[in-house]
This record gives C-alpha cells, structure tokens and sequence, in this order.
C-alpha cells in the first residue's frame, strides 16, 4: 500500500500554500474521524496537512455578543468551559455527549463542522444558535454561516476553518440539546436536536424559535414547522400533541418512505418533550 | 520524519513513517505490549493511552501528531509502581477475567484521577464509557476503581 504524505506545517500560511497547491490534500485535526478512513486515504494517495504543530487555534473568548472558539478546541474544552457554560449552555451539553473521553480528548469542534457527519452532536446547536465559522484560503478570509458553509461543502473544499463565532444566549434565550441513540455512551446519534429560542421577558412570549434536527439528512434540517408553532405563543399556552404532531411531520417530510422513518418520528417526541420540560423549567411566565 | 517525545518518563526520537498510527509505534518500535488494538476505531477503547494528561485511544492518532508530547502507558504506571495499586484492587474486585481490556481500563481510570481525585460512581462510569469490556462487565471495574480513589493513594 502506498504511504500518506504528511505534513506537518507551523504556520497557517503553510498550510494555506498547500492547500493551494496539493491535489487529494485532507486537513487532520484531532483525526477521530478521518483517520477512521487510513487505510482508504492510503489507497488513493492522499496527501495530509497535520495541524497539530500550528499554535493560536485553541481559544475560547468571549466578544461583546459573540463568543470566538478557535477550530483546534477539543469538545473536552468546551464541554468543561465556564464561558462556554454559562453564554452557549447547549453547545457545552452536545460537546459533552460526542464520542467518549478518549474520543472528546482528541476531536476538534472545527473538525466537527468540517467532517460535517450527519449526526455531529455540535451541528444542530450551532445552526439553531445561527453560527458562524472563520474560513481562511490563499485568496484571504470570509465569515460565513455555518449553514451555508454545510450547504456549499465543495465551494470551501480548500480552505481552513480559524474559529467558529457563536452569538451569546442572552437572559431572555432558551437553549437545548437533545440526543436519541442506541445507548447512552459513546453513542452516534439517530437523531438530535439543537434549540434557541428567544421570549419577551414582559410576558413570556416566544418572539423567535430556532430549531434544527440532525441525522435526519446529510445536513441538519431546520424544523420550520416547529418553529412556527412556538412562534408567538406563551409556554404555558403550548398544546404537546399540536407540538408533537409538527415534530412528526417534520421527520415525514425529511425522510419519507426511509426504513427509520417510523422509528424517527415516535423518536422526535421523546426530545420534544425534554425540550417542553426545559421550556416549563426555565421560561415559564409567572 | 524525525518524531521526539517523552515515553514513560524517557525522552524519545524516533524516525519514522509519519503515517504509522501510535498504537503500532508503541507496539512494535517498542513493544509496549500493554497497549492492545481491539476496533482500531476509537470505539474500544483497549488501546488507551494518556497523552499530555488526558486518555486517548492510540489506534486514531498518527505519530506525525505526538511531536512534544507526554506519553504513559501501563509499563510506565508498573516502572513507577503506581500499577501496584491497580493490580491490588483490580484483582479484590474481580475486576479482570480475560484481562484484554485491563489496560485500557487502568489508563482511563489513572487519567480521570488525574482530573478528579474523588469521582463518584458516576463519574467513573463516565470516564471509561469509552472501554468495552465483555467478561466481568462494568460492576467489578467500577468497584475496583472506586477502592482505588478512596484507598490508593491519589486523593491527597
């Protein structure tokens, strides 16, 4: 079998330049996902940028409204990050359920995005929290939404995520992440689900919900019908199986006729309903 | 490539294809046997190793990424006698039966007491959620891991 050409460059400049200049070339980050593929890679002569010796990618700081997490953060930092806690509580609890210990002590949240596996556990609460990622290439640098960024894969083939910029939950936001898997560790999600929702401290009306589901298609799928069902509505005013009902149809219209179908969409409402128990906790008007 | 690192307590060089994974560095340039492949995916966490204080498997990571690094395995827990101790309340508990997933157990268990000298049932659940065992199951493991927290010398 062919050997992996690796590098190990420095500095971002390096790696843009090969970026640029390689064919077949793979960023490895923290490598729990791509180097699943070793042998595969091998096989077709890829070509690996290792970032492991680039320095200034592991950050956490908070901006104003933003929070800035540079790409190279594991999910062990954030998990166990109180910025991170306390400004993107649902991004913490998704990072805390990727993977194990071992996996978590290695993968990268930048890594995470990039991979863009179906069932990531960050993807659903950075789409809801409407995030968005530094991209680098040899032409300079954009911000760009991560659902665009999931949508336009080819177009960012090779650039570098920097950072990923993740505006602040204020006192007046809700967030929540939910996972369904076949064991409670070291599980890939069947399905996810990332929250932010935002409510007019007067009167506990939801203004704005953001809801995205993962596992369901290659990129997360936005729950517009859920969305517009909280919309407008006080919590207490919330009827479940009117809820539940615009959960299901939203899992129908995803994956219709697919074998996981009926089991997703009784599966949708197990999370809908620790998402109801969220809101009741924490957005309940008195 | 030229790789450098500390090894149990030993600084290394190494040269050596930068595409080999860690768990066959430490295996066959080293014959720290401890160190088992069981998935070769991350899933079973047999190959455990701590790197730089933290529990990894050493099947997903290329020795191209260990440049610097700090690296323990079970031989190097047994040089500086800690292993005594695993070995002690591993074998009151029951906790090993065919012994294959031991070390990747001990070397995820000295990690968490690396971050929390009293975990809970709880927390040590957790932190070897990423080691399958298929013998004696979980129960033992956990026992074993608990007496070692209060008893074997870590909390102070």
């Amino acid at each position: 079998m062919s050997e992996l050409k690796v590098y190990t460059p420095g500095e971002v400049k390096e790696v843009l330049k090969l970026l640029h200049d390689k064919e077949k070339v793979r960023i490895l980050a923290g490598g729990t996902d791509l180097l699943l593929e070793l042998i595969k890679l091998k096989r077709e002569g890829c070509v690996l940028i290792d970032l492991s010796r680039i320095e200034g990618l592991e950050y956490i700081e908070k901006k104003d409204e933003e929070l800035e997490i540079g790409s190279l953060v594991t999910f062990t930092d954030i998990h166990d990050n109180p910025v991170i806690n306390k400004y993107a509580p649902a991004l913490a609890a998704a990072s805390g359920q990727v993977g194990s210990v071992q996996i978590r002590n290695r993968a990268t949240i930048g890594g995470n995005i990039a991979h863009a596996s179906p069932a990531a556990d960050s993807l659903p609460v950075l789409l809801a929290a409407g995030a968005r990622i530094k991209v680098l290439n040899a032409a300079g640098a954009e911000t760009v939404l991560v659902e665009e960024f999931l949508h336009n894969k080819d177009k960012y083939r090779n650039h570098l995520i920097t950072a990923i910029l993740i505006p602040v939950k204020g006192d007046n936001m809700i967030d929540f992440f939910g996972k369904v898997a076949y064991r409670r560790d070291v599980a890939t999600a069947r399905i996810n689900m990332g929250v932010r929702t935002v409510y007019q401290p007067e009167n506990g009306k939801i203004i704005k919900a953001s809801i995205f589901l993962g596992a369901l298609s290659k990129t997360g799928v936005r729950a517009d019908l859920v969305e517009e069902y909280l919309t407008g509505k006080r919590v207490d005013e919330l009827e479940r199986e009117r809820f539940f009902a615009a959960l299901r149809e939203t899992v129908d219209k995803s994956i219709p006729g697919r074998y996981s179908q009926p089991y997703k969409r009784r599966a949708i409402c197990g999370l809908g309903d620790d998402f109801l128990q969220e809101l009741q906790r924490e957005g309940s008007y008195e | 490539m030229k790789i450098n690192f500390i090894l149990n307590d030993e600084e290394k060089t190494v040269d050596i294809q930068p595409d080999t994974r860690l768990v066959d560095l430490l295996r066959e340039r080293f014959n720290l046997l401890s160190v088992k492949e069981g998935c070769g995916q991350g899933e079973c966490g047999a190959c455990t190793v701590i790197i730089d204080g933290k529990a990894v498997t050493s099947c997903l990571i290329l020795v191209s990424q260990i440049e610097g690094s700090i690296i323990w395995t079970v031989e190097g827990l047994e040089k500086s006698g800690e292993l005594e101790i695993f070995k002690k309340y591993f074998k009151k508990h029951g906790a090993v039966q065919c012994g294959y997933c031991t070390p990747g157990m001990v070397m995820s268990a000295r990690a968490l007491l690396n971050k929390n000298k009293h975990p809970d049932r709880e927390e040590i659940r957790k932190a070897i959620a990423g080691n399958l065992c298929r013998c004696t199951g979980y129960n033992n493991i956990i026992d074993a891991i608990t007496a070692i927290a209060e008893e074997g010398g870590f909390g102070v």
